[in-house]
């Protein structure tokens, strides 16, 4: 039902045009870019790849590239959700870094109690950006993911701000 | 005053009785009664006809297998009582100690909200009581096991099938020629709110019979708690429940510090009872918002979230979470406040006044609003028997609140006033809440005005963990920080039963403690509890669309009451 000729008048035949040129431009740019490869949907049959912010415990390293880690255990102890599994193999000794740190990813609750407790810097929550998990194996991240992942400084890692000099051992005793 | 009182009932009780009184001394510190479980009826009707208890507050059993050697009982359970006078605002405990295979006389007859308790310590410990109902609460009625007892198997796995019969087997039907009909609500249901399932059996649009199962959120808190130190269940508090997590977690913190005997800093418990208020305002707009989604009442629906969207901005400005608020140590804070929040919060609190203003007006004067919520009566008397507590039990015109009177950190300086309904109906009960939420807008503005200034975390090497930037560099600090996490924090050998109040009502933690590092027993006295156990009493008669509207104006969150 047209109520009145006067709103058909406020469009003039030139805005008309600008604007439909503006909306053929702008899809022709989309369907370009959708088709793009490695882009969002690939060609036909491609499954979308889904991407997930995380706030996860990472890593600190050391500037000569290990991990700042003293397998002190603490972390073990207070994590709520046992979500952490640390291996120091068969050498175990407290001063240095564990051979395998892993995470499960689906456990983890990002209540950031392992950071308070580390008695080094050695562990921060950061964000991460995790592609397209779909089996229950791939959320167990291993300590090179939770270190060396893009987003922390370019695969660098975060180096700890105390330096190797200044660090002071931990004695068995005081974890009992 | 309430010592002195307290001293006069038990010098009375026992020249009547004969109640052993067990060397503990009298006095507002410990206030147990010990009783032979044979005289547990006799001296519990006296306690509530001449002395004034007359509100049951909470049943908790014990497992004393390891707890009895120390302290010279040779029997193994324990089942502590607790009640409450409102004319003098005093809690009275009684324990009774029974051995396996000994019954108890069930309190049902003088208090009718025992039901659920002595069901809860029936099927957690395997305690009988003559006369009460055998019925699983909390764990699947298929479940076989007493899992409070010490020497439980935890991996003990029950495979469990079958759902709950919605046609009440048990109960007597009168024989007539009416056709029975039976209506299911939940367990996953809008009315609900979250996991619990209401079971109707309809009389033409009435409601004959009503039954409440619950449980469907039983996650075992307790036992976790005794096989966790007292550090270790910070997190895990922080998830009870999602309507008022912050003062749960404020809850366990006080708790741990009355049993440890510490005071924390001024200005932790001003930022404390900040976040309490806003935990509150929360979850009774919360509250309003399910009632006005029961009516159908959609521009009210709109008005709520949008204040509650602007509380829930504010709260995560400075937490980072939008309901958790992870920051509560044994101790104090985990950080302070930051000066450009309180400028912000204040900023805020001009807005939420306007906006609280706007909200009133279209609901109290709303016809619909008003009509709608005409439902769910209930009397003064009767809401005090059935164990109600909070906006509740303040909706039925009692007036009771903690705050004012068992005032906790500085509750007793700021100003506020305690708003009471009058008919105890679903509408005093949306009255009392709103009003609730100005108050707390108002004990916010007195706090931010005169906030004490200091640290927020105590400074005891014993009891708080070292500063964290120092733990770097200095090695006793390091040394410190290492023996604190891998010791945790040991406190007496000592019982407490500490209390809030929360949004929902009086939330509470019976805290005993053996001397390890570990607490013995954790019980937590949930608010929701006493309303989910009076639902088949107070829905009788009411018509099928009421049932809704009454049960969201309760306030009822199935994940703290489940455990």
């Amino acid at each position: 039902m047209i109520l009145s000729k006067g709103l058909y008048n406020s469009y003039s035949y030139f805005r008309v045009f600008f604007k439909s040129t503006i909306n053929l431009l702008f899809l022709f740019f989309k369907l370009v870019f959708s088709l793009w490869p490695g882009r969002g949907k690939s060609g036909a049959g491609g499954t979308s790849q889904k991407t997930t912010n995380l706030i996860i415990p990472s890593l600190k390293v050391t500037k000569k590239g290990r991990l700042r880690c003293i397998s002190c255990g603490l972390c073990l102890k207070y994590c709520p959700c046992h979500c952490i599994k640390m291996d120091a193999g068969e050498a175990f000794e407290v001063n240095t870094p564990p051979d395998i740190f892993e995470i499960d990813l689906l456990k983890c609750i990002g209540c950031g109690y392992c950071e308070e407790v580390c008695p080094v810097d050695a562990i921060v929550m950061r964000d991460a950006q995790v592609f397209d998990l779909q089996y229950r194996e791939e959320f167990l991240v291993s300590q090179i993911f939770l270190a060396f992942r893009k987003d922390l400084e370019g695969n660098k890692g975060i180096v700890s701000k105390v330096e190797d000099d200044q660090r002071i051992p931990i004695e068995v005793e005081w974890l009992r | 005053m309430s010592a002195k009182k307290h001293e006069s009932v038990c010098f009375d009780l026992y020249n009547k009785l004969n109640v052993d009184l067990g060397g503990i001394t009298l006095g507002l510190e410990s206030e147990f009664l010990v009783i032979i479980p044979d005289q547990i009826v006799s001296a519990i009707k006296m306690i509530k006809d001449d002395y004034g208890y007359i509100q049951l507050i909470d049943i908790c059993g014990v497992d004393c297998m390891y707890l009895g050697k120390k302290s010279g009982n040779e029997k193994r359970f324990c089942v502590v009582y607790n009640f409450l006078n409102l004319e003098s605002h005093h809690r009275l405990m009684i324990k009774t100690y029974v051995d396996e295979g000994e019954n108890i006389s069930s309190i049902t007859g003088i208090f009718k909200s025992a039901d659920w308790y002595e069901r809860e310590v029936w099927e957690m410990f395997g305690v009988e009581f003559d006369g009460g109902r055998k019925k699983r609460l909390l764990t699947h009625h298929e479940f076989d096991g007493l899992p409070l007892r010490k020497d439980f198997d935890i991996q003990n796995q029950v495979p469990l099938e079958n759902v709950q019969q919605i046609d009440f087997p048990e109960r007597v039907v009168p024989k007539n020629d009416n056709p029975r009909y039976w209506i299911n609500l939940g367990p996953v249901h809008p009315v609900t709110n979250s996991s619990g399932r209401i079971m109707i059996e309809q009389m033409g649009e009435h409601v004959e019979y009503a039954e409440m199962e619950v449980g469907y959120r039983h996650r075992g808190f307790e036992k976790l708690c005794e096989q966790k130190e007292f550090l270790q269940i910070l997190p895990f508090v922080d998830r009870l429940t999602a309507s008022f997590p912050a003062v749960c977690n404020m809850l366990w913190c006080k708790t741990v510090e009355e049993l440890l005997g510490i005071t924390i800093p001024d200005r932790a418990q001003a930022v404390r009872m900040i976040f309490a208020e806003i935990s509150r305002i929360f979850d009774h707009m919360t509250t309003i918002y399910e009632m006005a989604k029961t009516v159908g009442y959609e521009a009210g629906m709109n008005e709520v979230q949008g204040f509650l969207k602007r509380v829930n901005e504010v709260f995560s400005l400075f937490v980072g979470n939008s309901v958790l608020f992870t920051s509560y140590r044994i101790g104090g804070l985990s950080r302070d406040i930051p000066a450009e929040w309180i400028q912000q919060m204040l900023d805020v609190l001009g807005i939420l006044t306007k906006q609280l203003a706007h909200t009133r007006k279209m609901f109290t004067g709303s016809r619909l609003w008003m009509e709608r919520t005409q439902t769910f009566h209930l009397e003064a008397s009767e809401a005090i028997d059935k164990g109600f507590s909070g906006p509740n039990l303040r909706a039925s015109g009692i007036n009771y609140d903690i705050r004012k009177n068992r005032p906790y950190y500085y509750y007793s300086d700021v100003d506020f006033e305690v708003p009471l309904g009058i008919n105890g109906g679903a509408y005093d009960r949306y009255l009392v809440r709103i009003e609730e939420v100005r108050q707390s807008l108002k004990i916010i503005s007195q706090l931010l005005d005169n906030l004490p200034t200091g640290t927020v975390m105590l400074d005891d090497s014993r009891f708080t963990m070292p500063d964290k930037e120092e733990v770097f560099t200095d090695s006793k600090e390091l040394e410190n920080h290492c023996r604190f996490f891998s010791d945790g924090i040991v406190p007496q050998e000592k019982e407490i039963y500490s209390f809030v109040e929360s949004s929902a009502g009086e939330l509470g933690f019976y805290i005993i403690s053996d001397g390890g590092k570990r607490p013995y027993r954790v019980k937590l006295r949930s608010p929701g509890f006493p309303a989910c156990q009076a639902w088949s009493q107070i829905a009788k008669g009411h018509k099928l669309e009421d049932v809704a509207i009454g049960f969201a104006s309760f306030g009822v969150d199935f994940c703290e009451l489940d455990r």
